[in-house]
Order: C-alpha cells, then sequence, then structure tokens
C-alpha cells in the first residue's frame, strides 16, 4: 500500500513538474511587470498584494460565506439542469414524434446567452438566489438535454438485436443496453455543461444577488479593492477546477459501481496521458 | 429439415422510399447437424438472410420455419453471431459471456459455472477480466462463440466471423470451429465471402448471387476430414464451384 502511494506521488509529482513551473514563471513574469512599473501598481496588483487579500477574505471568513452562497446555487441550478435534462433528453432521443415536435424549438432557445434572460429572470424571480439558480440553470439544462438526446445514437443497433436474439425484453434492453450505452456520453454533457454553468454562476452573481463570488467581484470593484478581484477570479478558477474534477471522479466511481465502465480500474492508470487530467479538465 | 425457407421475399426502403427487393423468392433447406456455408457477394443479403433466420427480421413475403415451427420473433433456440462480435464494451469477458444466462434469469452461481466451461472452451481462460478493447480481433470472436454456446442453442447462425481476421488466426479459428461442430453436432449455417473457407469448413455449400436475390446452387460437400485446401480434389472442386459464381465479381 505504501509503496502504491509512494509511486503514486511519484508520478503525480513528474506530471506536475511542468504544469508548476508555468506558473511560478507566469507569478514572476506579473511581479515583474508591476516591480518595474511597466505595468502601473494601480493598473494590476502583484500577486503578493492578491496572495495578502486572499489571506486577509480567507481569515475574516468572508470568502468561505461567498463560496459557500455559489456553491449552493450552483448545486441548485446544475442539479436541476441534470435532474430535468437527462430524463428529458432519453425520451427526446427515443421517440422519434417528440423530437420532430420540439427540436427546433430547442434549436432557438439554444443559441440565446443565459446573461441575456438575466433581466427576464430578475423580473420573474426578483433580485435573489432563485434568479441566479434560473440563470445557471438555463445555462446547463440544454447542452445536457442535447447530449443525452444523442446519447442514444451511440447505442449501436446490433447490440439490441443480440440482446433481443437471447431473449431481452424492453426493461433489459433499456437497463442492461441503453443506459450503460449512452452514459460516457451523457456523462461528457454533464461535464461540458458543467463549465457553462461555472461561468454563467458567476455572471448572474454579478447582477442578480447580494452574495457569491460574482458579488465579491463586483462589491470589490466598487470599494476600489482590484486585489480582492483577482483573488476571487483564481478561486473562481480553481473551484471550476476543482468541480469537474470532482463530477469526472463521481461519474467514474457510478459507472465503475453500475458495472458502466469500459475497462478495468487498474488498466485504466495505464493509459498514457490520463495523468494530465487532474490539471487540466478534460483529456 | 431443421430450417426451411419458404419463397422467401425481403424488400427495403431506402431514404427516398424506394423500393429494394433484397431477397427474392428464395428457397433453402437447411438439414439437422449441418455445417450450412453460404458464399457470396458483398451485398447479396447473406447478413439479411441470416437476420430472418434469427427472428430479428420478418420476410416481407414467404415464411421461415424451424422443427416446423414458424418463426416469427427471435428465440435463443437460434443465435446470430454478428460480423461485428456485437460484444458489450463495458463488460469483461466474464461478464459478456454470462450476458444470455442473464438475460435468461439463470443464478448467479450456475451462470459462472457455465460461462466458465465455454470460455475454456474457446481457450480463453486466464483472459476472463479483460474488456473488448483489450482484446484481439481473434479473441473478441471467440466470446462471441462462447456467448452464444452457452445458451445450448440448436442452431448456430454465424456472419463472416473470420473474415476481420489474419490469415494465421484465421486458419486456427476454422480448425477449432470443425472441432467445435464435431464435439457439438450443432446445425451451422456459416456466411462467408471466400469459397475456400466454405469447402474447408462446410458439409454443404450454396451459392448466392445479389442479381436474383437467390441461393441459385447448393451443393454437399463429399470431400474427407481433415481437409487440407492444397489437395487436389479441394482445388477441382473449388474450380468447379468458381464458375458457378458470377463472373468478374470480386469473391
Ligand atoms: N435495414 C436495412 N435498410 C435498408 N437496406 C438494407 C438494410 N439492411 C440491408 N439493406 C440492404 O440490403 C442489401 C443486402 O444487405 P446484407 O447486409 O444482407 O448483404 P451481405 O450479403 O451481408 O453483404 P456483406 O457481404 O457486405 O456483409 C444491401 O444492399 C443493403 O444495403
Ligand atoms: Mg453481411
Amino acid at each position: 500500500m505504501t509503496a502504491k502511494m509512494y509511486a503514486h506521488f511519484k508520478n503525480l509529482s513528474r506530471s506536475a513538474y511542468l504544469p508548476v513551473l508555468t506558473f511560478i514563471t507566469f507569478l514572476l513574469l506579473w511581479q515583474g511587470l508591476v516591480e518595474t512599473n511597466l505595468f502601473p501598481r494601480a493598473y494590476l496588483p502583484p500577486p503578493l498584494e492578491v496572495a495578502v487579500a486572499l489571506l486577509y477574505l480567507t481569515g475574516s471568513g468572508l470568502l468561505l460565506e461567498h463560496i459557500g452562497a455559489s456553491l449552493w446555487r450552483f448545486i441548485w441550478g446544475y442539479g436541476l439542469a441534470a435532474a430535468a435534462g437527462i430524463p428529458l433528453g432519453l425520451l427526446l432521443g427515443r421517440t422519434n414524434k417528440a423530437r420532430e415536435a420540439v427540436g427546433p424549438l430547442i434549436q432557438i432557445l439554444r443559441p440565446i446567452s443565459p446573461i441575456a434572460w438575466i433581466p427576464l429572470a430578475i423580473l420573474w424571480f426578483g433580485t435573489g438566489n432563485n434568479a441566479a439558480i434560473f440563470i445557471i440553470f438555463l445555462a446547463s439544462f440544454f447542452i445536457i438535454l442535447l447530449s443525452a438526446a444523442a446519447s442514444l445514437n451511440q447505442v449501436e443497433k446490433n447490440l439490441l438485436d443480440m440482446a433481443r436474439n437471447f431473449g431481452a425484453k424492453e426493461k433489459d434492453l433499456l437497463l442492461k443496453v441503453i443506459l450503460p450505452a449512452a452514459y460516457p456520453q451523457i456523462l461528457l454533457g454533464l461535464q461540458v455543461a458543467l463549465g457553462a454553468a461555472w461561468i454563467h454562476l458567476v455572471a448572474g452573481e454579478m447582477i442578480a444577488v447580494q452574495s457569491g463570488l460574482g458579488f465579491l467581484i463586483i462589491d470589490s470593484r466598487n470599494l476600489l479593492r482590484y486585489d480582492s478581484v483577482i483573488a476571487a477570479m483564481l478561486v473562481i478558477g480553481l473551484l471550476g477546477l476543482f468541480i469537474n474534477w470532482f463530477i469526472k471522479k463521481a461519474g467514474d466511481t457510478a459507472a465503475r459501481k453500475w458495472g458502466f465502465s469500459y475497462a478495468a480500474p487498474e488498466s485504466e492508470s495505464k493509459v498514457a496521458g490520463d495523468k494530465q487530467s487532474i490539471l487540466f479538465g478534460e483529456k | 429439415m431443421k430450417v426451411k425457407l419458404r419463397e422467401i421475399s425481403k424488400v427495403f426502403y431506402s431514404e427516398k422510399s424506394e423500393e429494394k427487393e433484397v431477397l427474392q423468392r428464395l428457397s433453402l433447406d437447411i438439414y439437422e447437424g449441418d455445417f450450412f456455408c453460404l458464399v457470396g457477394t458483398s451485398g447479396s443479403g447473406k447478413s439479411t438472410l441470416l437476420k430472418l433466420i434469427a427472428g430479428l427480421e420478418r420476410p416481407t413475403r414467404g415464411e421461415v420455419l424451424i422443427d416446423d415451427q414458424l418463426v416469427e420473433r427471435p428465440s435463443a433456440k437460434q443465435v446470430l453471431i454478428f460480423q461485428d462480435y456485437a460484444l458489450l464494451p463495458w463488460r469483461n469477458v466474464q461478464d459478456n459471456v454470462e450476458f444470455g444466462l442473464e438475460i435468461q434469469k439463470i443464478p448467479p452461481a450456475k451462470r459462472r459455472a457455465t460461462a466458465e466451461k465455454y470460455i475454456r472452451l474457446v481457450g480463453l481462460n486466464g483472459h476472463e477480466g479483460k474488456y473488448p478493447r483489450e482484446l484481439s480481433g481473434g479473441m473478441c470472436q471467440r466470446v462471441a462463440v462462447a456467448r452464444a454456446l452457452t445458451l445450448n442453442p440448436e442452431i448456430l447462425l454465424m456472419d463472416e466471423p473470420f473474415s476481420a481476421l489474419d490469415t494465421i488466426t484465421r486458419e486456427r479459428l476454422e480448425e477449432e470451429m470443425v472441432r467445435l461442430w464435431e464435439l457439438e453436432r450443432k446445425t451451422i449455417v456459416f456466411v462467408t465471402h471466400d469459397l475456400r473457407e466454405a469447402l474447408f469448413l462446410g458439409t454443404r455449400v450454396g451459392i448466392m448471387d445479389s442479381t436474383y436475390g437467390r441461393v441459385v446452387e447448393t451443393e454437399k460437400i463429399e470431400l474427407p476430414r481433415p481437409r487440407r485446401s492444397g489437395s487436389a480434389a479441394f482445388t477441382a472442386l473449388q474450380d468447379r464451384l468458381k464458375q458457378k459464381l458470377a463472373w468478374g465479381r470480386a469473391i
């Protein structure tokens, strides 16, 4: 076990080495730009100041409060989108009539940026949690819906015929062939939607509410605390990375538990490039 | 008579709803214990024919009878082994082989034992935990064969099972197929592009022609086993049957 853990860390440190180097270079350049006055301090707070702001925000408990508010909305908006989008998408993919009927409507609604919905969201829900949740819902719902609908195209007719040959009825076809075959595409849709939801969460919070990371940015700007603005931006980036990683892990774990996985657990870590997914959301 | 096809026609509709009659008044008898090899050009309707026997497709006209019973729906009595194996990529070898038993609601312990028996029969023991993407084409083919055998079907329908394999693997699997047939004496309908393969394996060969959508010729293969594809009798038969396959088509 310890040997395995050691190997794991060794692997991790080897794969982390380049990105960490890039990150440090980035910070040094940034600090350098400000120190040499190429970029005046008033326009760009240097990393050290941002770090101090971050420490202050953390220490005062303010940051945790805002993170909590953001995550709360995110879970609701994204959760509702997944809970509605997956079953509706599967229904849409399965019935030609439904697809014919609502397809064009979806195609019209989909390209409208969730930001454009903000005025209506505020009109309907007032300023507050619900308006922001609605924006997050919109940002992720169509992506999840369409990828769930498309996931059924991934199911090969031969697999269904094979199962029918062995005597499978509708229920077995759905549980033992259709869902496992569609699962990777659904999971991919959930990941893409996650990115969109996170981006629009911040946008929604900048306008509709008085808490959360988006609000923290606006609030800091009003106080002319650009060090806090950048600190909040960094937190948004890091949290987004973490949530992405979390969803992927949760999806893989669920796949393993349900027997939907396409490879044995040990052999997966052998796949080259897999390690990078810790640092970059997608493979 | 194990399988009887009576005046079968099968019409498909293209996307522009043009009719295409793939099989035209096709009649064919396959006997109990036959190793019937069907040879024909690409697009002549061989896969369609197997799906009709499997009950996965219904004929537009005519009827398919198995043991004098009309085939109206698929049944595990006649199992089709697909051209592309149709393995479930999210199941390892063991679980793929158990799939049919699972559908038939066989209890897990018995499932395991039966699957193990057939995995051993096709020589895949030691690979139970591997997933399809970790297997070679030949190994996938064996998994599909093992899965089909677990339900002890009376008829095996095989759709160009070896066409994607290299010659060495292919010839070894052909020999194993003959051994399996001699052991279990199932009725086999085996589709292939390759006349040599048909003559090596079969008790009878049928030649399909796409212009007529029919089996234009059937012939009993009297060559003694074990057969050698280089032997004089073999080559003579092969040359004679080649004449009966339409000229100018790649076989
Ligand atoms: N579901 C379908 N819908 C429409 N046309 C079909 C369908 N299935 C088969 N066909 C057509 O029927 C013809 C025969 O197809 P089939 O797959 O039976 O040929 P085959 O002899 O197995 O060919 P190959 O050797 O290439 O596998 C082809 O022209 C094909 O396009
Ligand atoms: Mg075919």
